[in-house]
């Protein structure tokens, strides 16, 4: 077991801004504060070489909890054990074998080329020369930078300053890699390249990654299991399939039509999402699928049917939707 | 009225940095009494030199420093290094007015605590002030005082802007720093000053921000003083109001061209 | 392994373990590290360096000028003639100077860094946290001011007709030593504050403005006595290695001034540990 978390919990101190003038002159002399619960009571475990997406909504508590694993932030109640180390002790030793990436701040200084900083994490990370322009050498070629190594940071895209990030935080080889948001704020070709990558470091190295996106798109595509919570509660722990099994009851039947019908008709078979002469979509309870899809079939009207999963976007939406409501 | 609410909302949010501005008003009432306390031991039969009090010239400061000394200059790297001016153009209120109501709830805070402290120290410690107040001199101070604050915003205003064309500004804003302070009379009273450098700082704008500002409100001046300085404070807010017009249109050019 | 029970217990790490001494060559060798990377920043911008190198030369010409200026009227003031006077001006640009080479504008840059709680990086680093925020930056432009004043300082002793002992030297070198470590700690102590409150970021201009106090001789503040307690040792910092070449130290004092050094120094390991405690057990 390389992470392994048991009813973590973190609370915050959050001041609240009281409206107005009158609020603001009064804040000034004194203030009020509330507590806000950023991680209830998430536990689970992660093994050696496994790929874990961690998705939820803004302010679900991904954040917090990474930086718990991470040793940023000491929990409020619970405990949390990575590579057998208690993180928040943050002993060279356990940071040396970790890495976190956050996708909106960076390590790199601004003004100058990210070799430099590559060569600064060398000392820090006491890498040996050789290691180094192995790792490097590695790196470079996975993600395609040669180039840029020695052009000023400034001057880079924010897709190629995400790459040398990853790259920076990669010098090392840590054993436990936590990715937070990798890809915001990139374009469909550069995240799908960053995402690559990860897919790739992930399997070469056998490093275990934790990531959190909140591009679905990000953690199906990368991840075999997800962890699903929202405003700080994990509300799944599983495989893609399972989660939809579990939050969507429906699937989603198109239908192709050869004459108009009124709207009437088609919801006699179920709640119709779209209504766009020819097409038409109506989502059905999974237990019913095949009787409705054999009785539609037998419509005059109908010329073609077809059953879809539905889009896990929907899915993961509608499971947020739910809880909040 | 649309100025109005923009300048209270941005009161409003001053006030969130309490601990900020308590830290800003310590210094400014840091180096006024440490210099207060030097020249008080350092000039021979204090507290005045002819009729000048030294006493009264840095206590005065404290409110000065607080009031005038402003510091638009330093968001010149999030506004215009970083990109962050492409919003304010997008805005239907001009970069300036922005700039000038994000200040001023600063300056008049500090402004305010300084007047308190000062109150404070006449009051609790004994301080004698050598003021002199009838209607005239007290309405041409405060516009010396209002003419001196858009100078000094102008000031600063053009170090803000000249970061579109240098890509660091540190250096400029250190030295023009050192400037200021030197020939505002922050550190020697002008008429302490050796004839030559008196002469080149009454050329420039410098005094007419700060020191004549604080002198006004201290002693009887004649007549021909105060017009002559609200002269010189009008005449350079007239460059000054050309030059930013011309530093703006100029600087846009080359910050749009540039796309940030 | 529960790392915190209901109570919220935290650890305390063990001070000495983390001194940068123990891996003494790791750190040195980061250290050469940044100050290359900082040259490369100062070609990245080089019009700004000759403002920087400007603009710190006349604050420099500046404290001269205001000495002479002073002097003018009367030829000692608190006890001090013209010529040690410049002596301790010469003195103040040395010491200061070298602090504003290596650490101010680390002081303003952790700040900004607890402000927009970029702290995180740094922390992740098996390194000593402390280090970093305290010397990644190097203020190159104001190497001449520092340099200036070494030339002053000799100037002056032959103007005064000193010849310094080996003796006398080494006591000058030590109290500097001690006086750049003080003002290192004490202001690496108060700037921990913006841990606990962000908002208080520029305290370290404040602090900056403090050491100003050291510009004049210590004797200009006999009469404030208790008033400035907090900021005494500021007052002793360019006086006393002064005093040391002019041979009237007392021996008692750069005791004090070594021992306020030494014991703020570890204050600031203290406070810092502590305010990590905090920071990782109550950021947002």
């Amino acid at each position: 077991m390389v992470i392994s978390v048991s009813n973590l919990r973190k609370n915050y101190q959050v001041y609240q801004k009281q409206p107005g003038v009158l609020g603001s002159v009064r804040s000034f002399i004194s203030r009020k504060y509330s507590e806000v619960h950023a991680v209830e009571d998430i536990s689970f475990d992660i093994d050696e070489g496994e790929l874990v997406g961690f998705i939820g909504p803004n302010g679900a508590g991904k954040t917090t909890t990474l930086k718990c694993l991470s040793g940023l932030l000491y929990p409020s109640s619970g405990t949390v054990t990575v590579l057998g180390f208690t993180p928040f002790e943050r002993k060279d030793v356990f940071l040396k074998q970790i890495s976190l990436v956050m996708g909106q701040k960076n390590q790199l200084w601004w003004d100058i080329p990210a070799s430099e900083t590559f060569l600064l994490n060398k000392e820090i990370y006491e890498i040996s020369d050789e290691q180094y322009k192995k790792n490097l050498s590695i790196l470079v070629d996975l993600l395609d930078i040669g180039k840029l190594l020695h052009v000023a940071v400034r001057k880079l895209s924010l897709g190629e300053r995400m790459k040398m990030e990853l790259v920076a935080a990669l010098l090392h080889s840590p054993k436990v890699l936590f990715l937070d948001e990798p890809t915001i704020g990139l374009d469909v070709v550069m995240q799908k390249h960053v995402r690559d990558f990860i897919k790739e470091y992930n399997q070469k190295q056998n490093a275990t990654v934790l990531l959190t996106s909140h591009y679905i798109e990000d953690v199906r595509r990368l991840a075999k299991r997800v962890i699903v919570i929202d405003h700080g509660k994990l509300l799944f722990d599983g495989n893609f399939e399972s989660l939809v099994k579990k939050f969507s009851p429906y699937k989603i039947i198109s239908v192709i039509l050869d004459a108009k019908v009124e709207k009437k008709k088609l919801q006699e078979f179920g709640e119709v999402v779209v209504d766009d002469y020819p097409k038409a979509v109506i989502r059905i309870k999974r237990t019913d699928v095949k009787s409705a899809a054999a009785a539609l079939l037998h419509e005059s009207f109908v010329a073609d049917v077809n059953i879809e999963e539905p889009a896990v976007e929907d899915i993961i939406r509608e499971v947020f939707h739910g809880v909040k409501a | 009225m649309r100025h109005w609410k923009i300048f209270i909302l941005n009161f409003e949010r001053v006030l969130e940095y309490r601990g900020t501005i308590f830290v800003w008003f310590l210094i400014s009432l840091f180096h006024p009494l440490l210099y207060l306390l030097f020249w008080v031991q350092v000039l021979p039969n204090i507290p005045s030199v002819g009729v000048f009090s030294i006493q009264t010239y840095y206590l005065l400061f404290i409110i000065a420093g607080g009031f005038l000394f402003i510091h638009v200059e330093s968001d010149s790297n999030e506004d215009i290094r970083q990109g962050g001016l492409s919003a304010f153009l997008l805005k239907p209120l001009s970069y300036f007015w922005f700039k000038f109501y994000s200040e001023l709830p600063w300056r008049l805070i500090q402004g305010f605590f300084g007047v308190i402290s000062i109150v404070s120290l006449v009051q609790f410690f004994g301080v004698s002030l050598a003021l002199h107040f009838n209607f005239t001199s007290i309405t041409i101070a405060l516009c010396t005082w209002i003419l001196g604050y858009f100078l000094m915003f102008y000031f600063k205003m053009f170090i803000l802007l000249s970061a579109l064309w240098f890509t660091d500004t540190g250096g400029l804003k250190q030295l023009t720093e050192v400037i200021v302070l030197i020939l505002c009379g922050f550190i020697v009273p002008i008429s302490f000053f050796p004839q030559w450098l008196k002469t080149v700082a009454l050329f420039s704008p410098f005094p007419y921000m700060i020191y004549f500002p604080v002198l006004f409100l201290m002693q009887g001046h004649e007549m021909t003083e105060w017009i002559k300085v609200l002269i010189f404070q009008l005449g350079w807010l007239c460059i000054f109001i050309g030059l930013y017009g011309y530093m703006w249109k100029k600087g846009i050019r080359t910050y749009t061209a540039l796309g940030q | 392994m529960d790392i915190c029970g209901k109570r919220g217990y935290v650890p305390i790490p063990r001070l000495v373990n983390s001194i940068p001494l123990v891996d003494m060559k790791k750190y040195l060798k980061i250290y050469q590290r940044l100050l290359s990377m900082n040259v490369s920043m100062l070609l990245a911008y080089t019009g700004n360096f000759m403002n920087s190198v400007f603009a710190s030369l006349l604050w420099c010409a500046f404290s001269f000028a205001s000495i002479l200026l002073l002097t003018s009227r009367s030829p000692d003031v608190f006890g001090w003639s013209r010529d040690e006077l410049m002596l301790l001006t010469a003195m103040y640009s040395v010491v200061v100077g070298f602090v504003h080479v290596f650490i101010t504008n680390n002081m303003f840059e952790m700040a900004h860094v607890i402000r927009f709680g970029r702290l995180d990086s740094i922390l992740l680093k098996p390194m000593d946290s402390q280090f970093m925020l305290s010397l990644k930056e190097v203020n190159y432009p104001t190497v001449p001011r520092v340099l200036t004043g070494c030339i002053l300082v000799v100037i002056f002793l032959f103007r005064l007709h000193i010849s310094p002992t080996i003796s006398d030297m080494g006591v000058l070198i030590l109290l500097s030593c001690a006086s750049i470590l003080f003002l290192y700690s004490f202001w690496f102590t108060v700037m921990v504050f913006t841990v606990y409150y962000p908002e208080l970021w520029n305290l370290i201009e404040l602090l900056v403005h403090f050491s100003d106090i050291a510009k004049y001789p210590g004797e200009m503040y006999h009469g404030l006595g208790q008033f400035i307690v907090f900021l005494f040792p500021l007052t002793l910092i360019v006086t006393l290695p002064t005093k040391a070449v002019l041979r009237s130290l007392h021996w008692s004092d750069g005791i004090i001034l070594v021992c306020f050094s030494i014991g703020f120094f570890l204050l600031s390991r203290i406070v810092w540990k502590h305010a990590l405690r905090s920071y990782t057990s109550a950021s947002s």
